[in-house]
């Protein structure tokens, strides 16, 4: 019995180095992102088929909330991962610990000409490349469809007179029993508030550039005062709950129209709301297009990588867009992707815009009526904010989320025009500050 | 005479012999000590002259800048007055429930066994867990707290997205997860009374109520005091369950001055200098309020 047991153990030992060595001979490549709901699922299973898919390459891949905080404290001391997932208004913040990677198209088949043009100069900074984008995280207006049919609402609206009047048809149909809102609008959460704004026509917080000069554009901002005072009647008319978690109470079937970005499919769809997808409304209706506040988040290496694990890392990238042979995703909607690229695949099921022409030429791609609705046109205004890399853009969000919540919980009823200038004149200051410490 | 003197030799040979062996044995300590807090306070302050983000190598001497600009800060004096305002509800009622439970809880019987191990168990619960679960719990919709409410005809309950009332939710948990250890550290000290400082007073007379103000609050004062003490400390600083419950939010009413410190430090561009001057603003709060407390401690067990 004894030896049986030593022969046993022996052997499993013999086992564990033969795998071991295997995935030795494999070059790791670090690989850290922020990606922790539905969507980071879906991204793991398909890093697991790359790391199945050959024998060179293992990504090992952690996701956290605490990313930032994991980066800003791995950084400096060169203990980073070799590879993130950055969104391209940080790079500023982390210029100094990003390598560049513009020999990308001489070591793999990738080509510069196959990105769109406008998204991979936002990972440029001068002539060099940092980063190849991923992922284009756009927000579209999500509707209950049962509410819709219920409410007698034939139209999905276009304008914000028409969503206004939506959600007071769908706010009647609460009962004390199931409190329904007809707008679920987030307050405090700066994409999401901000993708419906700047469809008012707002431009920028901050204009203007580093040559000659910005300014806050708070006052005076006729476009920003009507966004603010429809966002405060809604809420202020009962017809928008004052809650900071939405995505529950829409896949609990109690909002009728909200906006919000592709990861909340999956959310939808476990709990099987019957939704639809559709483009933000603007103020008339007739240039839904051409507003397309979106993040853009791109592949990036960091100086803690060694060119060793730089190139293996090309290698998973390069697979992301031309890799082949998967299999369908839980989070599909209906079409056959045993033939497609992981990175059409990440696209269509997580309906998240591409800059990769080649996944937006394809046919799965084109087929895909809600991703196609929800692209933006070639000359969209991507941010609002303010232009891409200023220095004080995290401090401009942060502000920007804070002064929204704060009008309309805090800010008159009924409000006017001048209720708004007198409530943002402290804000503008807020913004002058900023550009006075970053930039005098 | 001459053995007289060499005896006082040897002695003093001795004395100091002794003397490194004691610095000898605290060396270890010392080492720890001041590579660990000392040398660590110090950097911070240099830091806090620097106009830096993470890398030090983008440093640039600023003095007291960052130390001036704070205290014209708007947002960092209101994170002070909502810190100091969470202190002052969140301390008295700590140690008012610390207080009242250990003396029910202080006998050794199953039951009060039992007690202590439930009342312990949200102190070793992470903050992290803590925080979501009573998100969820007082969630405005889906939350059970806010049905039952609801049930009992309360209408419009929105306690955790009320500017008004987001701050005491927040105090509310924060008691809920650590008065276990309040009471622990209070029932230990109960029963450390002699019984018979109990059976005298019982003799002249004193019933239970008696008993506790004149018998057992006085006896367990330096437990209390200590108590207080990390308790103040604990209240200054808090962050965790701000943080993982309310963001600082609605409207900035739960930014507490560690929450509003963390987000210039991590979310803001080059102000990791700036933020660190704000913690040295704290760092002087904590040691006048610690060094006002050991006085008023002698004072008192004097």
């Amino acid at each position: 019995m004894k030896k049986l047991f030593a022969l046993m153990l022996a052997l499993s030992m013999l086992l564990t180095m033969g795998v071991a060595s295997a995935e030795a001979e494999k070059v790791t490549v670090v690989f850290w992102n922020s990606w922790t709901g539905g969507d980071g699922d879906a991204l793991q299973a398909l890093v697991t088929k790359f790391n199945e898919s050959q024998d060179e390459v293992y990504i090992d891949m952690t996701r956290s909330t605490s990313f930032g905080d994991m980066l800003q404290t791995s950084l400096p001391t060169q203990e980073a991962a070799d590879l993130i997932l950055l969104n391209c208004n940080d790079m500023n913040k982390y210029s100094s610990y990003l390598l560049p990677i513009t020999d990308i198209w001489e070591n793999t088949s990738l080509k510069a000409e196959d990105f769109s043009d406008a998204y991979l100069s936002m990972a440029k900074s001068g002539e060099e490349l940092y980063g190849i984008p991923f992922q284009i995280s756009t927000y579209m207006m999500y509707y209950n469809k049962d509410l819709f049919e219920a409410a007698g609402i034939e139209e999905v609206p276009t304008t914000f007179d028409g969503w206004t009047e939506a959600a007071e048809k769908i706010t009647a149909l609460s009962t004390e029993e199931k409190p329904i809102y007809g707008s679920g609008l987030f307050y405090c959460y700066n994409g999401q508030n901000q993708s419906v704004m700047q469809r008012f026509g707002t431009g920028y917080m901050i204009e203007g550039d580093e040559e000659n000069g910005f300014t806050p554009n708070l006052l005076d901002n006729q476009a920003l005062a009507d966004a603010l005072i429809w966002m405060k009647n809604l809420y202020d008319n009962g017809y928008n709950p004052k809650e900071r978690d939405i995505d529950s109470m829409m896949a609990a079937g109690q909002i009728g129209l909200m906006t919000n970005g592709g990861w909340l499919k999956g959310t939808l769809d476990a709990a099987g709301v019957n939704y639809g997808i559709a483009m933000l409304p603007t103020v008339t209706g007739e240039d839904q297009a051409d507003w397309a506040l979106g993040d853009l988040n791109c592949f990036m290496m960091t100086t803690s990588a060694t060119e060793e694990t730089k190139l293996a890392a090309y290698k998973f990238i390069e697979w992301w867009f031309t890799g082949s042979g998967l299999e369908a995703q839980e989070v599909t909607q209906g079409v056959d992707y045993s033939n497609i690229t992981p990175n059409a695949e990440w696209s269509i099921s997580m309906c998240y815009v591409n800059a990769y022409l080649p996944t937006v030429n394809s046919p799965e791609y084109q087929a895909n009526e809600t991703l196609v609705t929800i692209s933006p046109s070639d000359t969209a205004q991507v941010q609002m904010f303010t232009e891409l890399g200023t220095l004080f853009w995290s401090d401009a969000s942060t502000l920007h989320g804070q002064m929204v919540e704060d009008w309309v919980f805090n800010g008159p009823v009924n409000p006017t025009y001048e209720d708004v200038q007198d409530f943002l004149a402290v804000y503008q200051d807020d913004l002058a500050s900023y550009i006075d410490e970053y930039y005098n | 005479m001459t053995s007289v003197g060499s005896r006082r030799l040897r002695s003093k040979s001795f004395e100091r012999k002794l003397e490194r062996t004691a610095y000898l044995f605290i060396l270890p300590a010392a080492i720890l000590l001041i590579a660990f807090c000392i040398v660590p306070m110090l950097g911070s302050f240099w830091v806090s002259m620097q106009k830096m983000g993470v890398d030090l190598g983008q440093a640039e001497f600023v003095g007291l800048d960052n130390y001036t600009k704070a205290l014209s800060d708007r947002r960092f004096i209101q994170s002070i007055g909502i810190t100091l305002k969470y202190t002052a509800v969140e301390v008295p009622l700590q140690m008012i429930i610390g207080v009242l439970l250990s003396a029910l809880l202080a006998k050794n019987t199953r039951l009060n066994k039992l007690f202590r191990s439930i009342y312990f168990l949200p102190v070793v619960a992470s903050a992290v867990t803590v925080g979501v679960t009573w998100q969820l719990v007082l969630h405005s919709n889906i939350g059970i707290f806010t049905y039952w409410l609801k049930w009992l005809g309360f209408a419009d309950v929105n306690l955790l997205n009320n500017t008004s009332t987001a701050i005491y939710v927040v105090v509310f948990v924060a008691i809920w997860k650590t008065f276990g250890i309040s009471a622990i550290i209070l029932v230990s000290a109960i029963q450390n009374i002699p019984d018979s400082l109990f059976e005298a007073s019982a003799l002249d007379g004193a019933g239970k109520v008696r008993q506790f103000f004149s018998v057992t609050l006085p006896s367990i004062m330096p437990s209390f005091w200590f108590l207080l003490m990390t308790r103040i400390i604990g209240s200054l600083q808090m962050f965790d369950i701000v943080y993982t419950m309310t963001g600082g939010g609605p409207s900035r009413s739960t930014t507490t001055m560690v929450v509003y410190i963390y987000d210039q430090a991590f979310n803001s561009m080059n102000k990791t200098g700036y933020a660190t001057a704000m913690s040295e603003f704290l760092f002087a709060g904590i040691m006048l309020v610690t060094a006002l407390m050991y006085y008023i401690m002698n004072k008192t067990s004097d």
